[in-house]
């Protein structure tokens, strides 16, 4: 068994800042600033997006061919235990009981307990053999069609500042969001829509809540738009009779026009026209999209939609929104699976109890999301359509002291991602023979960002933008596509 | 554009030791080793990490990441440790061969040796950090031109029309629109000074400081709650939030403004160091248990007091020294440290907050105790009265024997709430030469019961006498009025005097939320021999109607002094930082706390001939030091950072479109002679900020038409969400003028994290300017998020200016939008004529200050003929020429 100390796993040129990258001290940004070189530093020329201000969500060219145009997030806060999911590891079943080797007396939440074995058992799945448990049957079944990340690393052990690094690549708030970075470079397909759409856990929002899919420092343009299925978009509709806010949407159309004709070419206030007209068009095309009527009763049963289990069947709806969405074309779709802490009830964070936590939890993601799946796949959409299933961190192998829960574990987990450019039914990285600590192939969440986005055709280090003293990316000044992922 | 970076290395000769039988060969068996693996990144040309190998000096002293060789100590030297390592991130040389076993041996015994390096034995090196970078330069004095319009040169298109003018001059000074009277007022005044007269006006008007704290407040990112997970409120940020208003609407010098904000407490103003305090900041649960952690926050809550000092005074970047030199500007991480050292006393917390009141206060607490003196007198002649204070209800009666006593309570101030205490108390009376005795503790051996305690809230009848309150250790009936409790004495007492509470911490600490299911109704009973009850507090028998009158006057007004007193002794508080004597802080090696370097004192950035203090430095004197340094040696660049600020407001851009970074990076001045003459001028004016926004709003550039010439032809641009929401209400008549004081929330928050609403119906003060409303980090109001509301994560320089659909949605559907438009509506049909006409007129003076044209009106009389003039104003609410700065 190896074990690295528990200080070092960050490594330390990736400590914090972009040391690696720094390059010289003040030396060399004179010389820099002499040859007029400044800011280029061996570095590649960010690429900007060009955003017609009438048109911002108009799709606009990735930096290179890509096969996927579109992205499903689907993101299970809380932290999911890769140990009992997705990340077998026979030895713990020996050391079941044991104190864990060279552990640290605190972890996250408190002090520690014993070595547990899986809490579900394992079984070879699909060609591939794939072990994976009993815990998500259903997506267990897709195995093959799944690339699995077992060495992911995250920086830090809190879930709202590993939330903010997954979704943004800074631990801080503020910064914007992985779909936020999408549509500012991407547009999006469909105008008609938002482009970026965050669909909240049925229970409430996840611990880094509207971080997820904000803008920071971009144009509030790409913020995410929260809607779900049982909630539409606030304000698509007002209080007031239909005929007074066609009465009001025509009479500014009137003002708005004489007050272009003296600013001609002024496309500040032409864009807030279009804006408008943009607005109209979501207002009828959104309520057809979430009426689900249209689907048959077979497909509502295979989502679990009709589940007596109410927080499922909504978060089946969820998934069927899901696909309707990204078929009409929005860019970045972000499916939430669990919300805020609340003792493992409320979200995937079981410090206790995680046979009937993970159980429930597991319950509501499995079926619909392996359905959810399924339709894309059969509909030939994840041709163009990238798939990544994430969770901010993972869970430790030994117990915490109650004996019941299993506290964070950012040293290594699993993510997985499917669809189009990625390689199926492979596996990538490990963890150690105790699955706490990646060792093999060890990946950042940065490494993570930037494969996401190489798969939708953007050099993560060429996405950039200027804020606060430096070109800004979600991948500060990290980050190497993991090359084994691409198909 | 030229910085450099010198390292003086001062060469003393010095003579030669001998060498021992075993010493390397310095010559032929070292110096070719680091010359041929190590001299190409750290040497003459080049310096990674700042580090260069070719002189003792420089080796001793390292770069980034310290020392790279302690003579005498091989193994705590950092070049063995990467020339041994194996580990891809760590080792050197990076790329290529390793160096032979051999070659490290050598190296180690040359430096377990004392790493000897003929002829530089006595050599240190001296580091001087200096730049030829414009910002860091002297203001020059001397300059061409004395007017704005001078420097600008080029021919301004003509002054705009007074309408627009007067609309944005009062929006961009007040963020609220200018009303038909005003307006009118002006395009009626023929005088030759009449715009100078609105600026006059609006510079006075206390509206001014309410809009331009805002964009003070963006830069720090101030708010209300903590962010993070828990996202919970700070209680008492607003009073630093009101000290900005009220020192910009009286013209706080500026330098004097800055000075407050980061030592306001060696001259007694206290809210103004909520500046160093704004940031959001993880909670400890949500740091975590583990000792790293939990180093690495704290040094994460100082980095963010450099952001906001970097961003909003120096216009620099000098969190990005944090773990390696500055990659661009002059700043090393030595720099940084010293900096962090300064603040390195700053606690996320609140202190007294000495409002000046303290003397007043002091008087009337005299007074009153003396009053209430005189009233217990008076009481004590009545056969029974009743106080009623801090939490506290006393029955006072005459002295009668008694083993039992109970407490029932009829009604409380809850209606679906049974009653509940954290004590309640039974004394004797006082008898001669003996004070009034406790006699009800548990220790003393008295017993409690009740009608019942609430088991499921974890409530018992312990609770009620085991000498301890607050909320941990409180009683709950399990059932609504009438509920009792009771004690029994451990024997007979002869006692007078009965006393319970709800809680007695809480009554202090938070006199509102303990305003909740206090006892409002009730009787007390003894008996000395048990079930043989009898009432004590038969208050008014006997007493004829001038007697009773006399007893509840004196009682009420005994309540209403213990009410002022127990208020008045409460010391006010502001979240405006902690100050403590902080620990050593060293530069931390890739800004990891686990990796300490050398030991810094407080200090001001090199490059700016900052001050340097010892490390053990009085934590408040390094505040004020740096304070000082920020108005003195460095004021060049903060003026130039001030009055930046101020253009890039007044004309959407700033002279440097970066106004937080005048760093390398940063943008170059685009009319570098004016910025420094503006910032000359500031100083020259004692910093008078509003001198500063009179010469740039009375020039020719700021009044010229929309599209004029050069770079400041003033393309209309929209409004921000502040102003538009204000100005909305200041037109619908529902605006709420109130001024200071603790935010208006306009969100709920259920359960424990953060899951922060709007409430369903706006509460009282909702109406007030934007400014007032508790900011909730990363909140959404359904309404105005979209127009880019910071999320006040981030040190935020400038605002995103967006365009989309949903601000789209919004503005046209949001709840907001309806309930001001028939606002309006309502206020116009009461203040013109009958005529429809004449209200459609009018609505459209109260929102872009003009009557409509002609086929306006056309267009909106037949809609408020259809669906209602509301519909109209609609409209006009969402139409550009409302939403954008003319």
């Amino acid at each position: 068994m190896t074990f690295t100390s528990h200080t070092q796993h960050l490594g330390r040129r990736g400590f914090l800042g972009n040391f690696a990258a720094s390059a010289g001290g003040f030396a060399l940004a004179q010389l820099l600033s002499r040859e007029g070189l400044l800011g280029a530093e061996n570095k590649p020329q960010s690429i900007r997006p060009r955003i017609d201000p009438a048109r911002p969500f108009a799709a606009r060219p990735s930096h290179f061919p890509a096969k996927a145009e579109q992205v499903l997030l689907i993101f299970c806060a809380g932290a999911v235990s890769h140990l009992d999911t997705f990340d077998y590891k026979p030895e713990l079943y020996k050391h079941h009981g044991k104190a864990p080797p060279n552990a640290p007396k605190v972890t996250f939440e408190g002090p520690i307990g014993n070595l547990a074995k899986p809490f579900w058992d394992f079984r070879p799945r699909g060609q591939s053999g794939k072990m994976i448990s009993d815990l998500m049957p259903h997506l267990a079944g897709l195995a093959d069609d799944i690339c699995f990340i077992h060495s992911l690393t995250a920086k830090n052990s809190a879930h709202t500042q590993a939330e903010n690094l997954l979704s943004t690549g800074f631990t801080f708030e503020g910064y914007p969001s992985l779909g936020a970075w999408t549509t500012y470079a991407l547009g999006t397909l469909n105008e008609n829509l938002p482009s970026f759409v965050a669909i909240a856990d049925p229970r409430g929002r996840s611990q880094a809540g509207p971080n997820n899919w904000g803008s920071g420092f971009l144009p509030a343009t790409f913020q995410g738009t929260a809607f779900s299925a049982d909630e539409p978009p606030q304000n698509l509709r007002a209080s007031a009779k239909e005929s007074a806010s066609r009465a009001a949407v025509d009479l500014l159309a009137t003002l708005n026009g004489e007050h272009l004709e003296q600013h001609p070419g002024n496309t500040d206030l032409a864009a807030r026209i279009s804006s408008y007209e943009l607005a109209g068009r979501m207002q009828s095309s959104i309520p057809g999209l979430m009426d689900l009527k249209g689907e048959s009763v077979q497909t509502l049963e295979t989502y679990g939609a009709t589940s007596s289990n109410t927080i499922k069947a909504e978060y089946a709806r969820n998934c069927l929104l899901a696909r309707r969405l990204l078929e009409q074309g929005v860019r970045v779709v972000q499916l939430f699976n669990g919300a805020f802490a609340s003792g493992g009830k409320l979200n995937w964070d079981s410090h206790s109890n995680i046979v009937s936590s993970h159980g429930a939890h597991a319950e509501i993601l499995d079926q619909p999301t392996a359905a959810l799946l399924r339709d894309l796949k059969q509909r030939g959409m994840l041709d163009k359509t990238l798939v990544v299933w994430c969770t901010e961190f993972g869970r430790l192998p030994f117990m915490q002291a109650n004996g019941t829960g299993r506290d964070h574990n950012i040293e290594g987990f699993t993510c997985w991602l499917m669809g189009a450019g990625v390689k199926p039914g492979i596996s990538i990285g490990s963890t150690d023979e105790l699955g706490w600590k990646a060792t093999d192939n060890v990946k950042t969440l940065y490494d993570f960002n930037a494969t996401i986005l190489h798969l939708l055709g953007l050099d993560h280090e060429r996405l950039t933008h200027y804020f606060n003293g430096t070109e800004r990316r979600i991948t500060d000044v990290h980050g190497h596509v993991i090359q084994e992922v691409l198909a | 554009m030229r910085s450099t970076f010198t390292l003086l290395a001062a060469l003393v000769l010095a003579p030669l030791a001998d060498s021992e039988a075993a010493a390397p060969d310095f010559e032929k068996e070292i110096l070719p080793v680091l010359a041929k693996r190590c001299f190409e990144c750290h040497g003459p040309e080049k310096q990674k990490a700042g580090l260069r190998l070719d002189s003792r000096a420089a080796l001793l002293k390292g770069g980034d990441f310290g020392a790279a060789v302690v003579p005498g100590d091989a193994a705590g030297s950092h070049l063995i440790e990467v020339i041994s390592s194996t580990d891809d991130d760590v080792k050197m040389p990076p790329k290529g061969e390793r160096l032979s076993a051999a070659e490290i041996e050598t190296l180690k015994k040359w430096i377990a040796q004392g790493a000897v390096w003929p002829g530089q034995m006595d050599a240190i090196a001296e580091e001087k950090i200096s730049s030829s970078h414009w910002s860091f330069q002297p203001l020059s004095g001397t300059f061409a031109h004395d007017s704005l319009d001078a420097f600008l040169g080029t021919a301004k298109a003509p002054e705009a029309d007074r309408r627009l003018l007067v609309r944005r001059i009062t929006l961009d000074l007040t963020g609220l629109p200018p009303t038909p009277e005003e307006v009118n007022a002006f395009v009626e005044d023929h005088d030759a000074r009449a715009y100078e007269k609105v600026v006059e006006r609006l510079l006075a008007s206390k509206h001014y400081g309410q809009r331009w704290a805002q964009h003070w407040l963006d830069v720090i990112r101030y708010a209300d709650t903590r962010g993070y997970e828990y996202n919970s409120l700070r209680e008492n940020t607003w009073p630093y939030r009101d000290w900005v208003i009220e020192a910009l609407n009286r013209d706080l010098p500026y330098d004097q403004f800055l000075f407050q904000q980061i030592a306001g407490d060696t001259v007694g103003v206290d809210p103004a160091t909520g500046f160093l305090v704004t940031a959001p900041l993880p909670t400890p649960p949500e740091v975590g248990q583990e000792a790293t952690a939990i180093k690495m926050a704290r040094f994460n809550a100082l980095d963010e007091i450099i952001q906001n000092v970097g961003a909003s005074m120096l216009g620099l970047t000098v969190g990005c020294a944090r773990c390696h030199h500055h990659k661009f500007d002059p700043i090393s991480s030595k720099d940084y440290y010293q900096v962090l050292s300064v603040f390195s006393g700053v606690k996320y917390e609140s202190r007294p907050w000495r409002d000046g009141s303290e003397t007043a206060r002091k008087d009337e607490l005299n007074l009153i105790g003396q009053r209430i003196t005189q009233l217990r007198t008076d009481l004590a002649k009545f056969p029974s009265s009743r106080e009623v204070s801090d939490g506290q209800y006393t029955e006072h009666f005459a002295p009668t024997r008694a083993k039992w006593v109970r407490l029932t309570v009829t009604a409380t101030d809850a209606t679906s709430e049974g009653p509940a205490f954290d004590e309640i108390e039974v004394w004797t009376a006082a008898q001669s030469g003996s004070a009034p005795q406790l006699v009800s503790l548990a220790t003393q051996g008295a017993k409690a019961t009740s009608s019942g305690a609430a088991a499921q809230l974890g409530s018992k009848n312990e609770f009620l006498n085991d000498g301890v309150f607050g909320e941990d250790s409180t009683w709950v009936a399990s059932v609504r009025p009438p509920a009792w409790v009771q004690i029994e004495l451990k024997e007979p007492a002869l006692i007078s005097r009965v006393v319970w509470s709800r809680d007695r911490l809480l009554a202090k600490t938070n006199p509102g939320a303990h305003a909740k299911r206090l006892t409002s109704e009730w009787r007390v009973e003894v008996a000395e021999k048990q079930g043989e009850w009898r009432s004590v507090v038969a208050r008014t028998e006997g007493l004829d109607a001038d007697a009773i009158q006399t007893l509840h006057g004196l009682e009420a007004e005994l309540a209403k002094l213990r009410a002022r007193q127990s208020k008045l002794s409460a010391v006010p508080e502001v979240f405006a930082g902690k100050f403590v004597q902080p620990e050593p802080i060293h530069v931390l090696m890739r800004g990891d706390p686990e990796q300490p370097r050398d030991l810094v004192g407080p200090g001001g950035l090199s490059v700016l001939r900052g001050f340097r203090l010892p490390a053990d430095a009085p934590e408040q004197e390094r505040r004020a030091a740096f304070a000082k340094w920020l108005v003195k040696e460095a004021a060049p660049l903060t003026g130039r950072v001030a009055v930046n600020r101020l253009w890039h407001h007044h004309f959407g851009t700033g002279l440097v479109s970066t106004p937080g970074d005048f760093g390398l990076v940063g943008a170059r001045p685009t009319h570098p002679e004016l910025l420094e003459w503006l910032a000359t001028q500031l100083i020259a004016d004692g910093w008078s900020l509003k001198k500063t926004h009179r010469r740039i709003v009375m020039s020719a550039a700021y009044r010229q038409r929309a599209g004029g010439l050069d770079s400041f032809s003033r393309a209309p641009r929209r409004l921000d969400a502040e102003a538009i929401r204000d100005s909305m209400l200041a037109i619908s008549g529902q605006l709420d003028r109130t001024m200071g004081g603790e935010g208006v929330n306009l969100f709920s928050r259920k359960g424990a994290f953060d899951q922060w609403k709007p409430l369903p119906e706006p509460p009282q003060g909702a109406n007030r300017r934007m400014i007032y409303h508790t900011r909730i980090r990363g909140a959404d109001d359904g309404m105005f998020k979209t127009f880019d509301l910071p999320e006040c994560g981030q040190v935020k320089d400038k605002r995103s200016d967006s365009t989309t659909p949903l601000q789209a949605l919004n503005l046209l559907n949001g709840r907001f939008t309806l309930e001001q438009s028939a606002a309006l509506a309502k206020r116009v049909a009461a203040e013109s004529d009958t005529d429809l006409t004449a209200k459609i007129t009018r609505a459209f003076q109260l929102a872009l200050a003009r009557p409509p044209r002609e086929t306006e009106l056309t267009a909106c009389l037949a809609v408020a003929e259809r669906e209602g003039l509301e519909t109209v104003c609609r409209a006009l609410f969402n139409s550009n020429e409302f939403l954008f700065l003319p």
